[in-house]
């Protein structure tokens, strides 16, 4: 298995990206929060926890503005492309365990619609908005009680989440795609240079935890030239 | 006198036992004989032993293994000092960027907190404790309390502290990415852990130089001492050498395992590993990466330059 990271495409997302920085001088470091209070910045590109902050810690703020799907590129058929990951958490149930069939009676109550807006709207009566809880469950997100328009937007987004496959390792990726940034704005290194050297130590990590648990390569090479799912 | 004739009367008995068990048994003997001694060292005895000793020993053992925390320890012999020595690059980084960072941060923290302490127990007594607070204080507050000032004054943003003024005096034309740029990373470090640098070796040194004999000085003053600076190195220091090793062996210990201070700043890890100290990288093995056997090696790298560090200040500042 290795990253995909040196695929045309990705040099290309990667110049395009570097490219803000680096042609059009975009402003690499700004404090969004601050900047939308004052109205530098009407529009961003912002994870939940700002979306908190501004709905908690800018009350002069409120109803003057809400949440949208991302931006996108347009794709040949007209479609904009809003993909974007998201955090993955997940439940699991050991083989050796001695209570398979209990752990998934829990599994299936603690992830379903009903414990899922219970807890959330529990948790918001109890701390406040800030302790909002972005549950998984669509259905339990439908029931709850927020803005229409802010669910409307984040079901509309939901069509396009896309994460990329979690494998052993998967963490030297997000570690190298910064330090690539890194060396392509900061240090004026080439791109394909900064990405290539980049791609060399994902791999070798990637190598590295395959062989310390014994997963052989043999079995996905389906999956070894992935489309960065 | 009555120990030897004890043990004497204990050699003569047990002959026929070999000279090692007698020595054991007169071990025990002098064990029982003082044992309220031992009581009195009991709590603080078995505190260390499993608060200090028992984790080192562990950590010794833990590095010949491969260990993930799941499953059991599999012992592999020296690979992970092999690996750690020959193989990791960012090791190496590490151990460059720590031992940087410590030969500056280590002598400079040092006589810069000597001197304030001797600043400070100059002026009358009145004021003493609120200066004492003022420099005490950063080295008191969390990592997290500190990033909050510092990250502001060095943020990247156009309206950062430091960006904000330069630009403005025309220095620089667009904002410095202090906390990204791998040139200012390692400087921004030394930087705050030298403001957070005056902790209990600071407090050490005042402490000594408080208790300095006052007829010393005027034993001084009749030999001919003129300038404050003799009084100082004649009498101040070699009074306060103690304190001096004290405040030496901290400094060592705190400039190696600066760890907070790069974190809150620069994130983990840090662009580029720039600011990758020693116990950045053992914590990446060790809880991003969940290899306890390969961490525990850095740790005990880690424990072997301190160690090797202290007993050469011991060398300089602790012989009479």
């Amino acid at each position: 298995m290795r990253s995909n990271l040196d695929s045309p495409e990705a040099l290309k997302a990667f110049k395009m990206w570097t490219g803000l920085f680096t042609n059009f001088k975009i402003q690499k470091q700004a404090d969004f929060y601050n900047r939308f209070r004052s109205g530098e910045m009407p529009i961003g590109v912002a994870d939940y926890s700002t979306y908190l902050l501004l709905s908690t810690a800018a009350p002069e703020l409120t109803g003057w503005w809400g949440m949208k799907p991302m931006p996108g590129i347009e794709q040949p058929d007209g479609k904009i492309n809003r993909a974007t990951g998201g955090l993955g958490q997940t439940g699991i149930i050991f083989e050796s365990s001695k209570h398979q069939d209990k752990a998934w009676e829990f599994l299936k109550w603690w992830t379903g619609a009903d414990a899922q807006e219970r807890f959330s709207s529990e948790l918001e009566a109890l701390i406040g908005v800030e302790a909002r809880w972005n549950t998984a469950n669509i259905e339990a997100l439908e029931r709850l009680p927020w803005q229409k328009a802010d669910i409307d937007a984040i079901l509309e987004q939901w069509d396009w989440f896309k994460e990329r496959e979690i494998v052993l390792g998967g963490y030297y990726t997000t570690r190298h795609v910064a330090n690539i940034w890194n060396e392509i704005v900061l240090n004026g290194k080439n791109t394909r240079e900064a990405v290539e050297e980049g791609v060399k130590e994902i791999n070798k990590e990637l190598r590295k935890k395959r062989e310390e648990f014994g997963i052989t390569d043999t079995l996905d090479n389906s999956m070894d030239k992935g489309e960065g799912k | 006198m009555i120990s030897n004739e004890a043990a004497v009367v204990i050699l003569k008995k047990k002959q026929a036992t070999s000279l090692r068990s007698g020595k054991m048994s007169r071990l025990w003997s002098d064990i029982k004989r003082n044992r309220v001694s031992y009581l009195f060292l009991a709590p603080f005895l078995l505190l260390f032993s499993f608060f200090t000793i028992m984790p080192i020993v562990i950590s010794v053992f833990l590095s010949f293994t491969y260990y993930n925390i799941l499953q059991p320890a599999k012992f592999i012999g020296l690979s992970n000092y092999r690996l750690l020595f020959v193989d990791d690059d960012i090791f190496l980084q590490a151990v460059g960027i720590t031992l940087k960072f410590a030969f500056i941060t280590g002598p400079v923290g040092y006589v810069m907190a000597f001197l304030l302490a001797w600043l400070i127990s100059q002026i009358p007594i009145k004021y003493r404790f609120f200066y004492t607070l003022c420099f005490y204080t950063p080295s008191i507050t969390s990592a997290v309390a500190m990033s909050v000032v510092w990250v502001y004054i060095f943020a990247g943003d156009r309206k950062g502290l430091l960006n904000y003024h330069a630009t403005k005096l025309g220095i620089i034309d667009e904002p410095y990415l202090f906390l990204q740029n791998i040139n200012s990373i390692v400087p921004v470090i030394i930087i705050v852990s030298l403001w957070m640098s005056m902790g209990v070796g600071f407090l050490a040194f005042l402490a000594g130089l408080q208790n300095v004999p006052k007829d010393l000085y005027e034993a001084g003053s009749i030999d001919g001492v003129k300038y404050r600076w003799q009084e100082l190195w004649y009498i101040t220091i070699p009074s306060v050498k103690p304190q001096l090793l004290f405040g030496a062996v901290l400094q060592v210990v705190v400039s190696l395992t600066v760890f907070d201070v790069s974190v809150q700043l620069v994130g983990l890890p840090s662009p580029l590993y720039a600011g990758h100290t020693i116990l950045v990288h053992l914590y990446d093995y060790a809880f991003i990466r969940f290899e306890m056997g390969y961490a525990s090696a850095i740790a005990i790298v880690l424990f072997c330059m301190m160690m090797g560090l202290n007993r050469l200040i011991f060398n300089i500042l602790g012989r009479d």
